[in-house]
């Protein structure tokens, strides 16, 4: 056999060799994804016990003294692969009925983006539960608190007089970043709160 | 080898390509069109479909074409070197058309109760380390076509011993 194809025989191994490989990991980490996302306990967001505060002058226009909360959450890497690049981006719109003294006199509810902003957390290794919180500082909210309305536009017959809603977005990767994953809820209702 | 057994062999091989490149991944995707997993209907639109199965069989083809040409041809020749190369090449944009076609992000709808979202599995990055893999084999098959046009004399010769 000419020396050429020798070589030509090591190369064609090792192509099979990395494709084999890649094809290994591929499969193992879509059923790892399957194995994650198939029990809904893997992944939880607490919003029943998610700690709320918020704290203002209600005068006009609103002071905000102090605004924070914490959402715990788990994540269960039930997969043969360390789950990696964890990314929790999270929206809260705030809801109220708005009382309209400028326009056609209908008063409305409106809804209000208070917060987005987005988190980063350590890999997870395989078969390892993280238990986490995600936190939202004051500082965190940002502009977004130029968005609360005024004292005297909210309608504060209605009980509560605002609610707060939530979208979480959770990106990460998987099987050595082969397979990219992202989870979307829209409109949990996370709290809701009264000016009295 | 005679030249009816090199068609025949042509032949075979363009019908397992047809198979694995056109049949296998239509019949995938229509099967996946209606397919609900755990509940979770897939967003896959009948738009989405047809251009994923257009590109898919319009790249099968001329896959399927030149693997007839590829395995009809002698051993260690020029022709099968230089079709084996355009064959790893346009299997290269084969790949790459699930990643245009938006194949590769495969997106689940959410309906639980009050609340909706979305579940979305991306495989860009598993088909950018084919492609990876598949440049060594492109690396291979040039060394192929420089390899059997330099032996040209030798292979002829050995070939003609057998």
């Amino acid at each position: 056999m000419r020396p050429s194809r020798v070589f030509r025989w090591i190369i064609r191994i090792l192509i099979l060799v990395l494709t084999l490989s890649v094809t290994a990991v591929s499969f193992l980490g879509g059923f790892s994804a399957i194995m994650i996302l198939s029990n809904p306990d893997n992944i939880g967001f607490d919003t029943d016990n998610i700690e709320f505060n918020f704290d203002a002058n209600w005068t006009t226009p609103i002071e905000i003294n102090n605004i924070n909360f914490t959402l715990p959450f788990n994540f269960t890497n039930a997969g043969y692969f360390d789950l990696e690049d964890l990314k929790v981006s999270f929206q809260i719109g705030l809801l109220y009925w708005h009382v309209n003294l400028t326009g056609d006199g209908l008063n409305k509810t409106n809804f209000v983006k208070i917060y987005d902003n987005s988190t980063s957390f350590p890999t997870i290794k395989k078969g390892k539960t993280y238990y986490g919180n995600y936190t939202g500082t004051k500082s965190d909210f940002g502009n977004f608190l130029g968005n609360f309305p005024d004292y005297d536009e909210i309608d504060v017959i209605k009980d509560p007089d605002f609610e707060l809603y939530a979208n979480f977005t959770l990106s990460l990767t998987y099987s050595l970043g082969l397979h990219s994953i992202r989870l979307g809820i829209y409109n949990i209702s996370i709290y809701e709160f009264s000016v009295t | 080898m005679g030249p009816t057994i090199n068609i025949v062999k042509g032949t075979i091989f363009t019908i397992i390509y047809v198979c694995f490149t056109i049949i296998i991944p239509v019949v995938t995707f229509s099967l996946l069109r209606g397919y609900v997993v755990e509940g979770l209907p897939l967003d896959f639109t009948q738009e989405d479909l047809n251009n994923i199965i257009f590109w898919v069989t319009a790249l099968g083809l001329v896959i399927s074409g030149c693997a007839f040409f590829t395995h009809s041809s002698p051993k260690q020749s020029i022709r099968r070197g230089s079709f084996a190369l355009i064959q790893v090449l346009v299997n290269c944009l084969y790949l790459w058309s699930y990643k245009f076609s938006g194949a590769t992000e495969i997106i689940f709808d959410l309906d639980i109760g009050d609340n909706s979202g979305f579940l979305s599995l991306n495989l860009q990055q598993m088909v950018l380390v084919y492609l990876g893999i598949y440049f060594l084999t492109i690396v291979l098959k040039v060394y192929d076509v420089i390899d059997f046009t330099i032996n040209r004399e030798k292979i002829r010769y050995d070939r003609m011993k057998e």
